[in-house]
């Protein structure tokens, strides 16, 4: 036991209610603070992580999106797959991808079809391959909390565009109520066009 | 115990302070800790996309040195680990057939921990130039002139008289254009600048107002042109007048701007139409050209000057209106007289269609203005003149295969080899002489700019690696081939083609002399003259001369020639045909 221990325990003066109340002071101006780097520090964590979330979100989209529209070698100013029409437009890319064989090689004369399209906020591709086709059908969803996604066609005709540049914003809002807002864009020459 | 001795008690314990802010520091570490992890986590992600998409990149940058190098060498089978770019690449081609190859380029690139490798592929193919012969002989103002016994299997179609003698045979249709004597009605040749047409994002449409100069019959027109790419066959029209002064009257004439005939230098190229109207004097006529739709990559430049041409105004359509442009489009209008043109002593196995038929004998029907001393199957008179008819080749063409040509280095002064050789492509600056029963290969297309003598027993052929394509030699001068010569096709249709520019239009570009055998000729601005027992496959030229027992085999493959420039030939990606493997 130090001599300061000894001397406050064995004293019967006491600390005087002044003293009392500033260490009281004290120790609360200390939680306060203590609490507010804890809060600040938990917003920033739950900020960071949403624009993670998103970032990964929109990186996966482009990688999705690139592979499908760089291979593709005419974008369709429309198609049907299994009863729903869609129309290249701002918001909807529709392609024409030539079929592939088991070694990646393309097999002339027949086609996948594929749309990109915004679907509420989720980004959706659905991919209809054909008959001899190695690539897989899908219809799945590539990105969440799509605010917008814009498909730019360089200022000609959808079917005659042979690069566009696709613009997509992501938001979510955090457990405090702030909204994270993340944009990006990507530019893709059809290769096979 | 009251409260201020708990107070006191409680701030006299030990370490209170430090296990509230050690747990809140723990708290906030275990945050920071995964928010970092998270953090590095996406970013080596990201990094990995980035790297990934710099391999594709080098993998494609591999792709179009495999092209470069084709071009230069077409044996070229491609390399192993090459440094390139901050990676390497790697290539290999198999080889499908004489004309087309599939390569694949992997670029790999390593950077800290990844080691990415991408690989694409693609279909490569040599260009090609499709040409279509339809007729057996082709013959342009100066007519055809076949003498006793001399024979054309298959159809002839000519912009002037066929003038034939004992024996004479056309076995299929011969075709005489009506407008002989060709003039120019209206033009303007001064050149200025170039306007893109069907090129985003200029118009779609142009026009050219004229007058017509003299009351004769629209031949033909032409446009100083040259094309970007491989833009499609656009639709040019002569059209009455309309009150609203746009390009919208009556169309009285259409025809075809046909993209193969077009070069990629500047041109005159001709257009001619279904029919021949006859243009009225004084009277003011739009010539429209039109593209059916706007490309960024495949269009045509037509030249212009500054207004020039006072009888008529130039317009652009901008939709939805037409916009007069401060200019006028480099054009010429051809016109001529009906009736000057005639068949003469033909025995002609199918139809006759010209303005007068004379002397002949013909098994199908007869179409004609006048006939006289001549039997026919059935007859049809008033029936239209028929149309002038382009040539199958251009000028354009021709200067872009002289391009090619030149790729392949130049021989200089005169070249007279004296063994069998390979050749092409190349460009002789002086006269190309061979003889004495030797062989010439030809590799690639062959341009001379003298004159070319091929004699005694030679034989010229195709290399194999034109596949089933056709091969071109060209001359500046006259070409002569006498006593013996072979052209010799290979497969079905691999053709050598002989062109002479030679400009005299009375004097022999090409003459063809005794016992020679196959090849396609062509002369569009001299004669032609094919000497006694020759047996060719197909001629073209502002004037042809059959001399007596000369036979020309039409083969139905001349319809649909692809020209190729051999070995020597620019190979590209085959459209559509790309992807990613790796």
């Amino acid at each position: 036991m130090s001599i300061l221990n000894k001397k406050i325990i064995n004293s019967k003066s006491g600390f005087t209610i002044t003293e009392i109340l500033i260490a009281i002071g004290i120790l609360g101006l200390l939680t306060i603070l203590i609490a507010t780097i804890f809060l600040t520090q938990n917003q920033y964590f739950n900020e960071q992580q949403i624009r993670l979330l998103l970032e990964s979100y929109i990186n996966s989209a482009f990688v999705s999106m690139k592979n499908l529209i760089i291979e593709s070698n005419a974008i369709l100013s429309s198609y049907n797959i299994e009863g729903d029409n869609y129309l290249s437009g701002a918001e909807t890319l529709v392609l024409k991808i030539p079929s592939i064989d088991t070694n990646k090689k393309v097999i002339f004369g027949q086609f996948d079809y594929g749309v990109i399209f915004k679907s509420g906020t989720d980004l959706k591709i659905i991919l209809s391959p054909g008959s001899q086709s190695f690539r897989t059908a899908q219809n799945r969803i590539i990105a969440q909390e799509v605010a917008s996604f814009n498909i730019n066609y360089n200022g000609v005709e959808p079917y005659l565009a042979k690069t566009v540049i696709i613009s997509m914003t992501l938001t979510k809002t955090t457990p405090n109520g702030k909204n994270v807002t993340i944009t990006r864009s990507i530019q893709v020459t059809l290769r096979n066009q | 115990m009251n409260l201020i001795s708990d107070i006191q008690y409680s701030i006299s314990k030990n370490g209170y302070i430090a296990i509230l802010a050690l747990f809140i520091i723990g708290i906030i570490s275990f945050l920071g800790v995964f928010l970092t992890s998270h953090t590095i986590n996406q970013a080596e992600l990201q990094n990995r996309e980035i790297i990934s998409a710099k391999a594709l990149e080098l993998s494609e940058a591999g792709l179009q040195k495999a092209i470069n190098e084709l071009n230069r060498n077409p044996l070229y089978s491609g390399e192993e680990n090459f440094s390139f770019g901050g990676g390497t690449i790697s290539i290999s081609i198999t080889n499908i057939d004489a004309q087309n190859k599939y390569v694949e380029s992997a670029g790999t690139i390593s950077e800290g921990k990844f080691n990415i490798t991408r690989k694409v592929g693609a279909k490569v193919k040599t260009s090609t130039d499709n040409v279509s012969f339809f007729y057996g002989a082709q013959v342009g103002q100066g007519g055809l002139i076949m003498s006793n016994n001399s024979i054309v299997s298959g159809s002839v179609y000519s912009n002037g008289s066929v003038l034939g003698s004992a024996g004479a045979q056309v076995t299929g249709d011969l075709w005489v254009a009506g407008a002989g004597n060709l003039t120019i009605q209206a033009q303007n040749t001064e050149y200025a600048n170039g306007l893109n047409v069907g090129a985003i994002p200029f118009g779609q449409k142009i026009g050219q107002e004229f007058y017509a100069s003299a009351t004769e019959r629209l031949a033909k027109v032409s446009f100083y042109i040259k094309k970007r790419g491989s833009p499609p066959n656009a639709t040019v029209t002569i059209r009455n007048s309309h009150p609203s002064g746009w390009p919208i009257g009556t169309i009285i004439a259409q025809g075809t701007l046909q993209s193969n005939l077009v070069g990629t230098d500047y041109s005159w190229v001709d257009v001619t139409f279904d029919n021949n109207p006859l243009l009225i004097q004084g009277t003011g006529y739009w010539l429209t050209l039109e593209m059916p739709f706007t490309s960024q990559s495949r269009y045509y430049t037509i030249g212009f000057s500054g207004n020039l041409y006072d009888e008529g105004i130039a317009l652009i359509y901008f939709p939805p209106e037409w916009v007069e442009g401060d200019l006028d489009f480099n054009f010429k209008v051809h016109s001529g007289l009906s009736g000057q043109t005639k068949i003469d002593n033909v025995i002609i196995g199918g139809d006759a269609h010209a303005p007068l038929i004379l002397n002949s004998t013909i098994s199908g029907g007869a179409y004609y203005q006048t006939i006289q001393n001549s039997t026919a199957g059935s007859y049809h008179p008033n029936s239209p003149d028929p149309p002038l008819q382009n040539f199958p080749i251009s000028a354009g063409q021709i200067q872009d295969w002289i391009s090619e040509a030149q790729s392949g280095g130049v021989i200089e002064g005169d070249y007279s080899p004296t063994t069998s050789i390979s050749l092409g492509p190349k460009k002789i600056n002086g006269n190309f002489t061979f003889t004495n029963n030797k062989t010439l290969i030809i590799t690639g297309t062959i341009y001379v700019t003298g004159n070319i003598n091929f004699s005694n027993n030679v034989t010229i052929l195709l290399d194999s690696s034109y596949g089933n394509n056709s091969g071109i030699i060209i001359a500046d001068g006259k070409i002569n081939l006498s006593n013996g010569v072979i052209v010799r096709k290979i497969n079905d249709t691999g053709y050598v083609m002989l062109i002479s520019q030679y400009n005299q239009l009375n004097d022999e570009a090409i003459e063809i002399g005794n016992n020679i055998s196959g090849g396609i000729y062509f002369a569009p601005y001299g004669k032609l003259k094919v000497n006694n027992n020759a047996n060719i496959t197909e001629v073209s030229a502002y004037q042809i001369n059959l001399a007596n027992n000369v036979a020309i085999s039409y083969e139905i493959g001349l319809a649909n020639i692809n020209f190729s420039s051999g070995a020597g030939a620019s190979w590209q990606i085959e459209k559509g045909s790309w992807s990613i493997l790796e």
